[in-house]
């Protein structure tokens, strides 16, 4: 009998399409997701092949997590199915074994899930075959991980859903309820996924039913030769998550049998039938006499004002009552209630403060999928309501206009929309409460979420009702809106990008400089344009209402005359003119006065500049020893003009023949003077100049190089103004809008991937450490360079260069700024301008200044500078200028802070807004502000030849620098979580990699090394020979090098002096730190203690050191231990310290692969450790300290 | 005065639903008979708006139905054949929101008005409780409750008997003969005895055409003396149908009982009083209309 329903089950659904569709799409989906380059589902990123084993497991579990769509199709409908077909009596009055009929259905249902997790799975197989795919990017075929990941994750989750719906729907009945479970268990992932880092990620990965946030935590270190070719073990976080969730699925099957009704007595049908009964008897036997009622009726504007308002309420009451959007609504709220509670975009888990505008766009963010479920569901859902209730006959005949329905329907969904915004700014609003941050800003809150949110619901909503009455299909409907909603994203991934077809592609940026201002313009000719779009949608869909029962193209054409009014005609008229003048307009803005550029033929024009022009990249041409420039800002323009002049030398040993120069796209030359020479070459489109002197250069002779440029922005462009010139916070350097002597290799396509489209070869990071050629070159902008400039700008804003204050005035109603530098500076200069406050203050005889908007934390900042001054002038060298001046910048020029000579641009949106109030939580704006000052010092001071390691020495001695002023303020044990994050984005970072990990002395500009490495490495070498050893060590580099011309210096240079200094008992360390790649695996494996009489204890551990050497793709070779390694003890926690009280801490020499260890000690020990303050580099540092 | 003139129908699907129907309905019941699938559903559907007729025209009074339909909707009540209200809303809440629509605005009217139908079709007790849970009794009462908003001059009511037991039926009917002699009413349905129950005047729908009109006195006064009766077994009904016009086989008494139409008395046959029964079985008759027996 078992089998028999088994049978059965699998009969009925092979006679359901829905099973083949189903099978098709899952094959075609995960096939053009492996097999296209541009979609990557598996998350395959970087070097990492296409078909690794990591890719593999990825894509099923996300085939599994799709195929849950699937699987409740089956598992719901098998269950709902013989009480919505009323085949129930048929079934349960012949003799079925209960057990039988209810696993039976389970084990049928089930089996076809899995076949539509097969489908998806032989697409991803297959796709990995096609001949067009990247063959460097495909390793050895092996079945073995798509074996591996269905039987971990697909098999498994398939399962769980199954269960999990199947009782669901046995209990329930209900094909909502059902899908309503699946939307939690789909929320919960989505929810779990604000957790990244690694200490909630351990305890999350357990909650996730799909167990990917497991494999996520298993595989977060993982280097990409690791990934390309290992499968994780079953252990750990995997094997807890996996058996967690099979025993939620076991318990869900076991639960549904009890529950399921096996007769007709049970269940809601019964209490209904009751209910009926009890109403008869209610009822008295005698009719009522006849009530004669007279009322006026009437149906002028009022009346249908009141029929839109009544009708509106009904249509909002119906959605707010129902399941589905409570659900939405209450996840939506979780994600934007866990993600503002979150650290909001932080660097070291320190959050920013909850403004108002980090928590729209939080809002943004994490609700836009729920809004937009509710939109795609509801609407289509709203159409067909009163036909679905069958109260469709009675409404179409009631006296009301068309468009009191239409518009009620509109308006009542995009009410509820509005409300659910609205519900998630109160909810914004309490968690500001909630950090105790008042500056609540309801306004800012309105327009961002209601005006500038991302995505226009009330235009997607008439563009769904539209394709509604167009189509009279409520699921065709959801699907083409789903479908309009992912063309209208993935457009321009295809090369389509103008804005008069992909709507809302351009919000205005917010900034708390200027508020929504920028793009403001554009933004609003769009809105209008799509507005008018949407009323000419709306005069469609009200000739096209459906209306009473016809519904056959020639009836609904007959209706659409009749409604052909003289009121419409004209409306149509009206608003198809409207509607084109206004696309005219954008058009003529977008294409005929701004040019109209892709990305694609960006990437071409950037693909053109290099096989044109690289060839000139290393020629030897007269260098600028003296900028001058006059920079007028108009910035309620958001334009500029620029005067200057460069004074140009040969100093090169022959005569010279060319000078070439490269000019930004954006800007209008009207005039490039080369004096005693002829523009020979003038490439207008690619922006380069090649000037032939008449007469060679010779060497030692100078000549005066003028220029006229400006920066113009008529009307608004496609893609919108730059966000550089804006209204308030203007933030310019010179390389986006000077001439710039040579070929400019900053503009090369950096992504590999657009380089092969554009047949590139791969980017080449960096010239060899021993070319002694690029010697001569310093690591960015050339050379050094006399500075001086007149910035002027609006009468009510301060415009800043870098440079000393040498006059201002004020002359009609603009500024006017002169600066001069007295010291050469780098060619790169930033010039700003905005409306600042200034905070002033002093030290020795440097002036500080913070020029600033928010003014959270610029005492902070003051005091970072300060104490860093004392550090960096009293342990490497003198601080170069009189002034150091930090300077806020509106948060969408980027998240970053820069260092110009005397000037550091600070984002608006890290330290300025950090909620530093918990003195715990780390204080990366000191961090920052530190970082940025070392930076006069490691960039300014002394700078690296152009070859590999540059980076080294501009970013981690900042780092360095940077740790040792953070030490000072707030001791070791700061620097021990700070050092943890930067372990941990190290070892992320690896994974990552898109060509090969360098070891540190050679890293490529590779930001996980030459910062996140760089920290941990420089900490840790300090700590073994001593932080005034480095310290000394640093500052012979200076002595040797700083304000040198040509040859620059080297790693090679800076690791020489360090060895020297460390002494020779250090060589190994050295060379294992800068040299090579080289990780550790630390373990305590067990600890006793005794207690002696003394009072003292006696504390035998033993511990397992391993090391391990990886070479660039992260293959590891496990090499012989001969290593000092702290061995610590610590003791209890002291008073409300964080942490334990360390009693011992001490090197040990480890030269064995497992050593004991014994240490008396007089406080009683709790824990013990190797390596405890994880200074060198363990994946597994959680091992390390264990109690005793 | 209802005058429907030529009304056509034909569906995209080739069903021929209306076929040049002409009537004249005066003022209070009309009962408008007709088997399942005779085209009572498009009429009633084409006279309350909701379609669109081939050709033909329909009026009421002044207004021209085919083309006036929003001042039709503003005098017409409707209780369509089959229908429902949107989930968990009560009678009086709906009631009111079609109070509404049909153009009440006096909230002090709109209050009388709502709580006056809900006393005259005894639902007042249930006036707070979902119509969902309603039975189908007062279900249809509800539906009437609604039709009769406002000041109807044209009430449509298509097959509202069907599914009712005898007292809820019982029931619905003493509420429809309420409804003033002023309006028009027209009743669509296949029961014949609400028909002969309420209305003064009817018309035998079939095909899609008119077959039969009046008064159903006068109707079945001329069908008097031609429909006999006879007791037989019930396998001899074959044998019957092939020489006799059958129109109704019923039980009595455990035994088949047949009328058939002819104009002489068939031997063994005895006369009938008829009723409107046999009046609308024998026009579908007459007309190649196949009932089943």
């Amino acid at each position: 009998m078992f089998l028999d329903i088994f049978r059965f089950e699998l009969n009925f659904h092979r006679r359901q399409y829905l099973i083949y569709v189903l099978c098709g799409v899952f094959f075609l989906m995960f096939f053009l997701a492996t097999a296209s380059p541009n979609v990557s589902i598996g998350g395959s990123t970087g070097n990492v092949n296409l078909n690794s084993p990591d890719t593999i497991l990825n894509a099923l579990a996300a085939v599994s997590v799709l195929a849950m769509f699937g699987a409740i199709a089956f598992t719901a409908n098998a269950v709902v199915r013989d009480f919505e077909l009323n085949t129930v009596e048929m079934f349960f009055s012949r003799p079925v074994p209960k057990f039988d009929y209810v696993y039976g259905r389970f084990l049928g249902t089930f089996l076809f899930g899995c076949l539509v997790y097969l489908a998806g799975l032989l697409g991803v197989l297959v796709g990995g075959f096609m001949p067009w795919l990247d063959p460097e990017r495909i390793g050895a075929f092996s079945i073995t991980p798509y074996l591996y990941g269905t039987a971990l994750l697909g098999m498994p989750n398939l399962f769980v859903m199954c269960s999990i719906f199947f009782c669901v729907a046995t209990v329930t009945r209900s094909m909502m309820a059902t899908y309503v479970s699946a939307m939690v268990l789909f929320m919960l992932t989505l929810v779990l996924g604000n957790f990244t880092e690694k200490e909630t990620v351990e305890l999350t990965s357990i909650l996730d039913p799909f167990g990917t946030t497991a494999l996520a935590e298993v595989t977060r270190y993982w280097t990409v030769f690791e990934k390309n070719s290992n499968l994780p073990d079953i252990d750990g976080a995997i094997l807890a998550n996996r058996l967690f969730w099979l025993g939620i699925g076991v318990a869900f099957l076991v639960a549904a049998y009890p529950l399921f009704p096996f007769s007709l007595d049970k269940g809601q049908k019964k209490s209904r039938k009751l209910k009926k009964k009890n109403h008869e008897q209610d009822e008295p036997a005698e009719n009522k006499k006849t009530v004669v009622v007279t009322v006026h009726q009437n149906f002028d504007l009022h009346a249908q004002w009141q029929q839109f308002l009544s009708q509106t309420r009904l249509e909002i009451r119906t959605i707010v009552r129902s399941a589905p959007f409570l659900v939405l609504l209450l996840f939506g709220l979780l994600q934007v209630v866990f993600a503002s509670l979150g650290d909001l975009g932080n660097i070291t888990g320190t959050s920013l403060y909850p403004t108002t505008h980090s928590l729209i766009r939080v809002i943004n963010g994490t609700f836009s999928i729920s809004l937009l479920l509710v939109l795609v569901y509801y609407s289509a859902e709203l159409m067909v309501r009163e036909r679905t209730v069958k109260v469709l006959e009675i409404m179409d005949a009631m006296p009301f206009p068309n468009w009191v329905m239409i518009a009620a329907k509109l308006t009542g969904l995009i009410t509820v929309i509005a409300s659910m915004l609205f519900i998630a700014m109160v909810a914004a609003i309490g968690v500001q409460l909630w950090k105790e941050f008042y500056e609540i800003d309801v306004l800012l809150y309105l327009k961002g979420l209601l005006f500038f949110f991302q995505i226009p619901f009330y235009l997607l909503t008439v563009v769904s009702v539209f394709f509604y009455v167009l189509t009279r299909s409520k699921y065709i409907t959801m699907f083409i809106v789903v479908a309009y909603v992912i063309f209208n994203q993935t457009l321009a991934a295809l090369g389509f990008e103008h804005q008069l077809y992909r709507i809302g592609q351009l919000a205005p940026l917010y900034s708390a400089f200027s508020g929504y201002s920028q793009n403001l313009v554009p933004y609003l000719w769009q809105t209008l344009y799509a507005a008018l779009f949407g009323g000419l949608l709306l005069v469609v869909i009200h000739l096209l209402w459906p209306r009473g029962a016809e519904d056959d193209w020639p009836s609904r054409v007959q209706v659409l005359r009749q409604r052909m009014t003289r009121p419409v005609v004209a409306s149509l008229w009206t608003l198809s003119i409207g509607w084109l003048a206004v696309g005219g307009f954008i058009y003529y803005n977008t294409v005929v006065l701004n040019p109209y550029v892709t990305r694609s033929t960006a990437e071409k024009l950037q693909a053109d500049y290099e096989n044109t022009y690289k060839q000139y990249e290393f020629k030897t041409m007269p260098v600028i020893e003296k900028v001058s420039a006059d920079v007028d800002l108009f910035p309620a323009r958001q334009e500029l003009s620029l005067q200057g002049s460069y004074q140009m030398a040969n100093l090169s040993e022959q005569a010279l023949e060319e000078l070439h120069f490269s000019l930004q796209s954006e800007t209008t030359l009207n005039k490039l003077e080369v004096p005693g020479a002829s523009l020979t070459h003038d490439d207008a489109e690619l922006g380069y100049r090649i000037y032939t002197f008449d007469k060679p250069l010779q060497p030692g002779e100078r000549i005066m190089v003028s220029f006229d440029v400006d920066w113009l922005t008529p009307g608004f462009t496609n893609s919108g103004h730059s966000r550089k010139l804006v209204v308030n916070g203007t933030f310019v350097n010179n390389t986006d809008f000077f001439p710039m002597p040579g070929y400019q290799s900053g503009r090369e396509l950096q992504d590999n991937n657009s380089r092969r489209e554009q047949d590139l070869g791969p980017i080449q990071r960096m010239s060899k450490i021993d070319d002694p050629s690029a010697w001569m070159r310093a690591g960015f902008a050339g050379n050094r360079v006399e500075f001086e400039t007149t910035v002027s700008t609006r009468s009510d804003q301060i415009a800043i260069a870098p440079g000393y204050l040498q006059k201002e005035w004020t002359k009609g109603q603009r500024r006017y700024f002169h600066y001069k530098m007295d010291v050469p500076i780098w060619n790169f200069y930033s010039f700003m301008s905005a409306d600042y406050e200034v905070k002033r203050d002093q030290w020795n005889d440097v002036a500080i200044e913070v020029y600033y908007h928010h003014d959270y934390n610029i005492d902070t900042m003051i005091r970072a500078t300060k104490n860093s001054l004392d550090y960096f002038a009293t342990n490497f060298s003198p601080y170069q200028y009189r002034q150091f001046r930090i300077l806020e910048f509106p948060r969408f020029q980027g998240r970053f802070a820069q260092s110009f000579p005397n000037t550091i641009p600070f984002s608006e949106s890290i330290g300025f807004t950090a909620d530093l109030r918990d003195p715990k939580e780390i204080d990366y704006v000191y961090y920052v502000t530190a970082h940025e000052l070392a930076h006069q010092w490691w960039a300014h001071q002394v700078l690296g030849a152009d070859v590999q390691g540059q980076t080294m020495i501009v970013e981690t001695l900042a780092q360095y620098s940077a740790l040792m002023a953070m030490e000072e303020e707030y001791g070791k044990e700061q620097m021990k979580r700070f050092l943890a994050f930067e372990l941990d984005r190290y070892l992320q970072g690896r994974g990552g990699e898109l060509i090969d990990e360098m070891p540190l002395y050679l890293v490529e500009n590779q930001q996980y090394i030459h910062y996140n490495k760089g920290s941990v490495v420089l900490y840790a070498l300090q700590d073994y020979v001593g932080k005034d050893v480095i310290n000394a060590a640093l500052a012979e580099f200076i002595e040797q090098f700083a304000f040198k011309g040509p040859p620059y210096p080297t790693t090679r240079d800076l690791i020489t002096i360090i060895r020297r200094s460390a002494g020779s008992e250090y060589a190994g360390l050295i060379t294992d730190m800068f040299e090579k790649i080289v990780l550790y695996d630390l373990k305590v494996k067990e600890s006793t203690v005794n207690a002696l009489d003394s009072g003292s204890y006696e504390v035998t551990l033993t511990v397992t050191a391993r090391k391990f050497e990886a070479d660039g793709a992260g293959r590891e070779v496990e090499v012989p231990i001969a290593s000092w390694i702290d061995i610590g003890i610590m003791g209890e926690k002291q008073g409300d310290a964080e942490v334990p009280e360390v009693i011992h801490l001490e090197k040990y020499e480890l030269s064995q692969s497992e050593q004991i260890f014994t240490i008396i000690v007089d406080k009683k020990p709790v824990s013990v450790g190797i390596d405890p303050m994880h200074k060198l580099i363990d994946r597994n540092p959680d091992d390390n300290v264990s109690g005793v | 005065m209802l005058m429907i003139h030529e009304l056509s129908k034909t569906y995209s699907n080739g069903v021929r639903a209306l076929h040049k129907v002409c009537l004249e309905i005066p003022s209070g019941m009309f009962g408008l008979l007709g088997p399942n699938g005779a085209g009572k559903s498009s009429l009633m559907r084409t006279l309350a708006t909701l379609q669109e007729p081939d050709e033909g025209t329909a009026t009421l009074d002044e207004i021209d139905i085919i083309n006036e339909k929003d001042k039709l909707r503003q005098v017409l009540g409707y209780l369509p054949q089959d229908f429902g209200v949107y989930p968990k809303m009560t009678p009086a809440s709906m009631l009111d929101h079609f109070t509404i629509l049909k153009g009440v605005t006096n909230k002090g009217e709109r209050k009388e008005m709502v709580e006056g139908l809900l006393q005259q079709t005894n639902l007042w007790e249930v006036r707070n409780t979902p119509i969902d849970t309603f039975s189908g009794g007062m279900k249809q009462r509800f539906g009437v409750a609604q039709a009769l908003i406002g000041n109807p001059r044209l009430i449509i009511v298509d097959e509202p008997t069907a599914g009712l037991d005898p007292s809820e039926r019982n029931r619905f009917h003493n509420l429809l003969a309420e409804i003033g002699e002023s309006v028009v009413v027209i009743l669509s349905t296949h029961i014949v005895e609400d028909v002969t129950d309420l209305c003064p005047n009817m018309a035998i729908l079939g095909n899609g055409e008119i077959l039969l009109s009046g008064k159903p006195k006068d109707v079945i006064s001329d069908i008097q003396g031609n429909v006999w009766s006879k007791r037989i077994d019930r396998g001899a009904i074959k044998e019957y149908s092939d020489n006799f016009r059958i129109i109704l086989s019923h039980l009595s008494e455990g035994e088949t009982v047949i009328h058939v139409l002819s104009d002489n008395q068939p031997e063994g046959f005895e006369e009938v009083r008829s009723d409107l029964e046999d009046v609308y079985f024998a026009t579908l008759v007459s007309n190649g209309i196949p009932i089943s027996l």
